[in-house]
């Protein structure tokens, strides 16, 4: 899979732009860091990418195909089945157990479609749970977790559906250096399956794990 | 103090059985500063004098110069008027605080499972019913305002009579035809807003489950 950026700008405001012509593409296999200062348009970039804001000018371009302005449903099937999405703000549902959140995205995913694969649902969220080490608080609620717990439920649901890219926005912001590194591992190894890896951090450590620094400048 | 008061209700667990509280004093207060707006109008209008002391003896102060309660009515019209206008600001912003806070949670709800890929068609939900009841049921106290403006016209039929002849049996009778249908929403509300809460949960998995 390649993801082309080709002079993507983009305005709130149409005078001043948080990007201006940025181009840039992105290769199945790399882990890719965007790192710069607060405010400099990281993560208005990485939800352009991932389809939940609109670019105000420019060209994205997935194997050669043109993103063309899609309808809302083809653009929803990309944000399921391409994307997963790690939030900087977390974003869990508050009246959800944490296996629950995991469970999400699963339920309209078409390989677990039908209550025949309700347990198939459960394997796959209880795994990765496990694999980020809050399997322990599967029952919880999101509010009964620590910051750092949350994200790590964030990124289990962002992996649910085994997506293609993997856009994360500071997924590291809230943890110990120990969940950091096993994040960061863990994000590395899937780049190894052949995936996208996006990662927004101010963090250093993700220097290590980065196959490409893309940094953003205040112009 | 309202928004205070309000804001710290919303978060409050026992925020339905208050909201109801809340807007059945709305529903009832206004409708009683309504009679009391019309009754004061059709007072001051006609035969005011004979009637005002003896029912509104507990409020005025005047005497029985016919002056005195003349200025004295006109003084509890004016109050009447800023009752009415602060409680229609505290509806209007009880109102506008469960709506929102509503709305907002649900619209959070549902731009998260955007964010997830799921369609607009597959999050969405059936509030109508409430909202609808909700709006009605909160836009009834306006009755009694309407009810003040009616009495301009056709005095004899505004609950007025309650307050001036209080146990007229036409009288109670147009009264609880009134008051019964705020009563009645304001309840059937609270019915849907408990178990919609009770069953929040439940009802964001049954969407999610839809398809199974
Ligand atoms: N919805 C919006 N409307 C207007 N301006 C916005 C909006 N979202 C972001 N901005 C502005 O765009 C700029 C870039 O924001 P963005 O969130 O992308 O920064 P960032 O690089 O991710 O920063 P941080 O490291 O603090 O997360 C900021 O100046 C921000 O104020
Ligand atoms: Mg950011």
């Amino acid at each position: 899979m390649k993801i082309e950026i080709l002079n993507l700008s983009k305005t709130y405001n149409q005078k001043d732009y948080v990007l201006r012509d940025f181009s840039y593409t992105f290769e199945s296999g790399h882990f890719y860091a965007i790192m710069g200062p607060s405010g400099v348009g990281k993560s208005t970039l990485l939800h352009i990418l991932g389809l939940l804001d609109e670019k105000s000018s420019g060209e994205i371009r997935i194997d050669g195909q043109t993103l063309t302005v899609q309808g809302e449903e083809e653009r929803a099937d990309m944000r399921l089945l391409t994307f997963g999405f790690v939030f900087q703000e977390f974003f869990l549902n508050p009246k959800l157990t944490v296996l629950e959140n995991v469970m999400v995205p699963l339920h309209i995913h078409p390989e677990y479609q039908g209550k025949e694969n309700w347990d198939k649902k459960r394997k796959r969220a209880k795994e990765l749970l496990k694999q980020f080490q809050i399997d322990e608080y599967e029952n919880r609620y999101p509010n009964e977790l620590s910051g750092g717990e949350q994200q790590r439920v964030g990124i289990a649901r962002a992996l649910a559906n085994n997506p293609e890219v993997i856009l994360a926005d500071e997924p590291t912001g809230n943890l110990d250096e120990k969940n950091e590194e096993n994040i960061f591992s863990y994000l590395k190894a899937l780049t190894e399956e052949g995936k996208i890896v996006i990662v927004v951090s101010h963090n250093e450590t993700v220097k290590n794990y980065a196959d490409f620094i893309i940094t953003l400048r205040k112009e | 103090m309202w928004i205070m008061f309000i804001q710290n209700l919303l978060r409050n667990r026992t925020q339905v059985i208050l909201e109801f509280a809340l807007l059945l004093l709305d529903c009832i207060v206004m409708n009683f500063a309504g009679e009391l707006l019309a009754s004061g109008i059709s007072i001051y209008q006609s035969d005011w004098y004979d009637n005002v002391s003896g029912n509104l003896s507990g409020i005025m102060v005047g005497g029985s110069n016919p002056q005195m309660l003349a200025s004295n009515a006109l003084m509890i019209l004016g109050m009447l008027a800023v009752i009415v206008i602060l409680l229609l600001i505290g509806i209007c912003f009880s109102l506008w605080a469960t709506i929102s806070m509503g709305a907002r949670q649900e619209g959070q709800a549902n731009a998260l499972l955007e964010a997830i890929g799921y369609k607009k068609r597959q999050i969405q939900r059936g509030t109508w019913l409430q909202q609808g009841i909700l709006v009605v049921a909160s836009a009834l106290p306006a009755w009694g305002i309407a009810e003040a403006a009616y009495a301009l016209f056709q005095k004899n039929r505004t609950i007025a009579q309650v307050l001036e002849h209080g146990h007229d049996a036409d009288a109670v009778l147009h009264w609880i035809q009134v008051t019964v249908p705020f009563v009645l929403l304001l309840m059937i509300w609270v019915v849907i807003r408990r178990v919609d809460q009770k069953n929040q949960k439940d009802s964001l998995i049954k969407r999610l489950y839809r398809e199974d």
